[in-house]
């Protein structure tokens, strides 16, 4: 049965694959900004103990329920649940709906991401660095060019997990870790870069508020693709011989040390090229698409166009496979619950995907308001759910954690499952989503910050993005 | 045709259908009133002051892409060969390069019964109105209706200061009662520069 779902031909083909799933804009242009403007290398220091704390346990929880079951996520939950418990599967089933409605969005980022590198090679991003995103962020341009990463996406996804997956991400992966280190190495030579480096670097505890805390335990695992069944259907195409505790710490690492090294290309680059006062504190979308469009105008035609290309192709690699991995949560559920042929099901997920982003590439509340329900609802209680699942409910975690160690580490890391990983993830929860900061600076449930949205809770930011989608919310 | 190839093909017409209308319809569907303001303290009109006799109107060029919020405005009038109690007004708006005004701010400014001359004062504040409500020239009573396709950062705004002069009887002499006006626009002013549509950040990615 296994086989005829598909597996990995090698840990390396899966260990590409999960990373690539992990590995997004999130690492890219998320994580340096987060670092540098979150106390350097004190943020950076919570954030390690945290992905020890939450990121680990919780990847390793969710690669074991697929590890162990072979199955989709729907019937994943409902196989191990002790005493066979039917519903758990709507946890599964969260998952999947966490997944479509990420890619709701992210298929039209990942347009960007494409448009720009298409965009090097005539007058796009080079001729106007600044205003070249908003005029192909929502649109014709976004439409078009969201079709095309729909299709390629979708063709990936249809050709199979060793036939399409694996061999796609087996060659961009290592592609993308190639851009990287390479424009690290650059900036590494140029004059005045340092500033960059102690930008990201120097630490500064007093910049760890409560708030930033809990923005590095988001950011472990929103950049980890967890809660959205991703990691758990991967992990199901594993060989039994393969070790999910090895597989899952080597994706850790790989998706930490990817997010480092992109730190030390950004904000080196934004420092050797004058801009590091304008834009160190720009947004992910500000960082990657005004930023550094405008640092590598600011490098000449020819050392701009090159660097930008490749820069903006290492973005849309990252983008391109987080998105096969977004798209094959939901299509592994229809072909295993509905017995849909894969390329079928592909054809239907896709479609409707396709359909939905549509909706995000011409209105950018809708965007945002996807984004909001799956981070706010979805998201966090999935990886909540998930964890206390696989450390309280699920059988023979522990077991499956151990195969292929010499060591017993499984029954240490069930026991951080049930207990730490799922309490910082509340606590994450509770100061990062449902309360804001309030005009004084206290946290306020339902707080609307100031009148620019400031510290807005998470609930309240919910009901402002849908009032706005459906064209009810007062701006005055 | 199963039930899966015919679910294939619905989906495949709802997906033309839902191009088709986004091409069509997206700048209805584009969420046009996502004009914000980011708050902008500046200098007074670097000391800007004019004084001329006979002249009513003022226009100071405020060269921002920006909707002014607060603005404190003094007219001191300056009275010659006058006579008893009279009193004088002004308004003050921001007007767009093609006329189109905002919604004024006014002050008034007043000699009492006895006097004969000197200096009168008045202010006025141009204060926190938005965007939105300031001139139908940017074709606007509400944020979706804003035109993001211009661009503000080369609309220069006029602050314009109309002052109407005391209506009245001759001066005690019979001679012409002359008024002359100086404008200071003094302290900070407020403007809540416009910042063009840009689209929010995504908590995952």
């Amino acid at each position: 049965m296994a086989g005829a779902r598909g597996n990995w031909n090698s840990s390396f083909g899966f260990v590409m694959a999960a990373v690539g799933s992990a590995v997004g804009l999130g690492n890219l242009v998320r994580f340096p900004k987060e670092l540098a403007n979150n106390g350097g290398a004190a943020f950076l220091f919570v954030y390690l103990i945290l992905l020890v704390l939450v990121g680990l346990p919780a990847i390793l929880g969710e690669m074991s329920l697929g590890k162990i079951t072979q199955m989709s996520p729907v019937n994943a939950f409902r196989k191990l649940a002790e005493g066979g418990g039917k519903s758990w599967g709507y946890v599964g089933v969260a998952g999947m709906i966490a997944a479509t409605l990420v890619m709701f969005y992210y298929a039209v980022m990942t347009g960007w991401t494409l448009n720009f590198f298409v965009g090097t090679f005539y007058d796009g991003w080079y001729d106007d660095p600044t205003g070249f995103h908003g005029k192909i962020a929502h649109g014709p341009w976004a439409i078009l060019f969201l079709a095309i990463v729909m299709t390629v996406t979708l063709y990936v996804v249809s050709r199979g997990v060793s036939g399409g997956i694996e061999k796609v991400t087996s060659i961009i992966m290592p592609a993308l870790f190639g851009i990287v280190f390479l424009m690290v190495i650059y900036a590494l030579f140029q004059p005045g870069m340092g500033a960059g480096y102690a930008r990201i670097f120097k630490p500064d505890f007093g910049a760890l508020t409560p708030q930033n805390i809990s923005a590095a335990t988001g950011q472990v695992f929103f950049s980890m693709s967890l809660g959205q069944g991703a990691m758990l259907t991967y992990a199901s195409y594993m060989e039994k011989k393969q070790s999910v505790a090895i597989n899952g710490t080597t994706i850790a690492l790989a998706d930490t040390g990817v997010a480092l090294l992109a730190a030390m290309m950004i904000f080196p680059t934004l420092a050797f090229t004058g801009l590091l006062t304008q834009y160190g504190d720009a947004g992910t979308f500000g960082m990657a698409f005004e930023a550094m469009p405008t640092a590598f105008v600011s490098m000449g035609p020819v050392a701009g166009r090159l660097l930008g290309g490749i820069f903006f192709l290492g973005l849309f690699f990252a983008a391109f496979s987080s998105a096969i991995s977004l798209l094959e949560v939901p299509v592994s559920v229809v072909v295993d619950n509905l017995g849909v042929v894969r390329q079928k099901a592909a054809l239907i997920v896709g479609g409707i995907v396709y359909i939905f982003a549509v909706v995000s590439a011409v209105n950018e509340y809708w965007f945002e308001l996807f984004d909001l329900i799956a981070v706010n609802v979805f998201i966090v209680v999935g990886v909540a759910v998930t964890t206390v699942f696989a450390g309280w409910f699920a059988k023979g975690i522990a077991k499956e954690l151990d195969s292929g160690l010499k060591s017993r580490i499984g029954i240490y890391l069930v026991w951080m499952m049930r207990t730490i990983t799922p309490v910082l993830i509340l606590v994450t929860f509770l100061f990062g989503g449902l309360w804001g900061t309030g005009i004084d600076g206290g946290y306020e449930f339902f707080s609307s910050g100031d009148a620019e949205h400031n510290g807005e809770a998470g609930f309240h930011q919910l009901y402002r993005i849908f009032m706005e989608a459906i064209g009810q919310w007062d701006h005055a | 045709m199963q039930t899966v190839d015919m679910v294939i093909a619905g989906v495949g017409v709802a997906a033309i259908l839902a191009t088709t209308l986004g091409l069509v319809f997206y700048e209805e569907a584009a969420g046009l009133e996502t004009v914000t303001f980011q708050e902008v303290e500046g200098p007074a009109f670097g000391g800007d002051e004019v004084a001329s006799s006979g002249q009513n109107t003022f226009s100071f060029a405020i060269p921002l892409n920006a909707t002014m919020a607060e603005a404190d405005i003094t007219v001191t009038a300056t009275r010659t060969n006058g006579a008893g109690a009279a009193s004088g007004s002004f308004s003050a708006f921001l007007q767009h390069p093609n006329g189109n005004q905002s919604d004024p701010g006014a002050g008034t400014f007043s000699w009492g019964a006895a006097s004969q001359g000197g200096t009168a004062t008045g202010n006025a504040q141009i204060a926190a109105f938005r965007f939105w409500d300031v001139p139908a020239a940017m074709e606007t009573s509400s944020p979706e209706d804003v035109d993001v396709t211009q661009d503000w950062g080369e609309t220069e705004l006029s602050l314009v200061i109309d002052i109407t002069s005391p209506a009245g009887a001759p001066g005690p002499l019979g001679g012409v009662t002359t008024y002359s006006y100086t404008v200071t626009i003094a302290g900070q002013y407020t403007v809540y520069e416009i910042v063009l549509p840009t689209p929010a950040d995504p908590a995952t990615a």
